[in-house]
């Protein structure tokens, strides 16, 4: 007859064959970067600067490679999320306050550099970046702040953006 | 239907080990007259790893192993498997070959009363090291705003060493042929990455982690070299 170890080892060999299933398994992870720029405003109080977080009353956002808006957002936003290219180891991306408005664009030129990083094997790779530098207009803008180089999936803050205290006073604070 | 198949589970269990109590082995009569049993070398083929392309898609297996008692209940252990890796989808197609090795010795900790039964409660340690290529033939990063991303990465040869923890179960259930079962803990000493994504490690596991758990399901057969009369 079949010892008691015999018998614990083949209770789990049935358990192993009824439990085996192939698990087909979808891709749940992030597989998008995103630039993040916040909005900030800077105002006086007792002689100190204070800055304070902001909000675009909507914005509109161009890949300039293209001539079509690819984004635009009505909501007020106090973050934006964009999308840099994986293509070149540089964007432009252009941002208007308002996005019915008649305000002129801001232009935004990122440099970077690239790398991909695996995810799985559900999900293949991703592109991260490492920002080098920031150059842009400053039409309705008062600066603009590296804020964190390194854009994973991660959710943080990227880049900061002030706006000019007359345009601070027309987006909605 | 997975429910169900837990219930059919348990009845089974319920059914195996309820069989009949006199199906216990009486030792007392084996005690009293000379017992005569074989030593030798058992090869085994671990079973599990054909259950992996069902489990984990793309990725096929297979490992045999060799033991033998070099002292009491001290058995030295040698293992060798191969795996293949072929995985496509929307986002990467990549493929991986490999070998592993790995080395060591178990304890048996169960003393019997009676020398010819070989069923094994053991622990006991292994080093492992396994060598791979591989290579991803394409992968794909969507991107609607600016466009797609696809490139690929060459191959690839990479090899790791661990140490690894194991403890497990051996029976004989009938002459010369055993099965059992082994619970592992793997820890990665080193690896060279040369780039930057790895699946699974022949014999380790995910490439991912330090740390990693495995288990093992083997049919052995023991070939017979010697006779030992007890005294």
């Amino acid at each position: 007859m079949l010892s008691c170890l015999s018998r614990i080892l083949l209770s789990i060999a049935f358990a192993g064959i009824l439990f085996s299933c192939n698990t087909e398994k979808m891709c749940n992870e992030n597989r998008a970067t995103y630039l993040k720029i916040g909005v900030y405003s800077r105002t006086m109080a007792d002689n100190k600067v204070v800055v304070k977080d902001s909000t675009l009353a909507g914005y509109a956002f161009n890949a300039v490679n293209g001539s079509e808006t690819l984004w635009v957002d009505s909501a007020n936003v106090k973050m934006l999320t964009l999308p840099l290219s994986q293509l070149a180891d540089s964007s432009v991306i252009a941002i208007k306050l308002g996005y019915k408005s008649s305000n002129p664009f801001d232009y935004y030129r990122v440099k970077y550099r690239r790398s991909q990083v695996f995810i799985n094997y559900e999900c293949g790779f991703r592109t991260d970046f490492f920002i080098d530098t920031l150059i842009s207009t400053n039409t309705q803008i008062d600066s603009i702040f590296i804020n964190n180089r390194v854009v994973t999936d991660l959710d943080e803050e990227h880049i900061k953006i002030f706006l000019r205290p007359a345009t601070a006073g027309a987006v909605q604070p | 239907m997975r429910s169900i198949l837990k219930y059919f589970y348990v009845l089974l269990l319920l059914g195996l080990f309820s069989l009949n109590a006199s199906g216990q082995t009486d030792t007392s009569a084996v005690k009293t007259k000379p017992a005569v049993w074989t030593r030798g070398i058992r090869l085994g083929c671990d079973v599990s790893r054909f259950l992996l392309p069902y489990t984990q898609k793309g990725r096929k297996a297979i490992e045999f192993s060799i033991d033998t008692e070099w002292k009491s209940r001290l058995f030295l252990t040698g293992e060798v498997g191969f795996e293949n890796v072929s995985l496509t989808n929307n986002y990467i197609d990549y493929t991986s070959n490999g070998f592993y090795v790995r080395a060591g010795y178990d304890k048996n900790v169960m003393k019997h009363d009676a020398p010819q039964y070989h069923d094994m409660f053991f622990i006991g340690f292994r080093y492992g090291m396994a060598i791979m290529e591989q290579q991803v033939n394409s992968f794909t990063i969507e991107d609607k705003f600016w466009g797609n991303v696809s490139g690929d990465y060459s191959s690839k040869m990479i090899h790791t060493h661990w140490l690894e923890f194991v403890s497990g179960l051996k029976a004989e259930i009938t002459k010369s042929i055993f099965i059992g079962f082994s619970a592992r803990l793997r820890f990665r000493l080193f690896s060279t990455k040369a780039i930057n994504y790895g699946y699974a490690y022949p014999g380790f596991g995910n490439g991912d982690n330090r740390l990693n758990v495995g288990l093992n399901y083997s049919i052995y057969y023991q070939i017979p070299i010697m006779k030992v009369r007890s005294k």
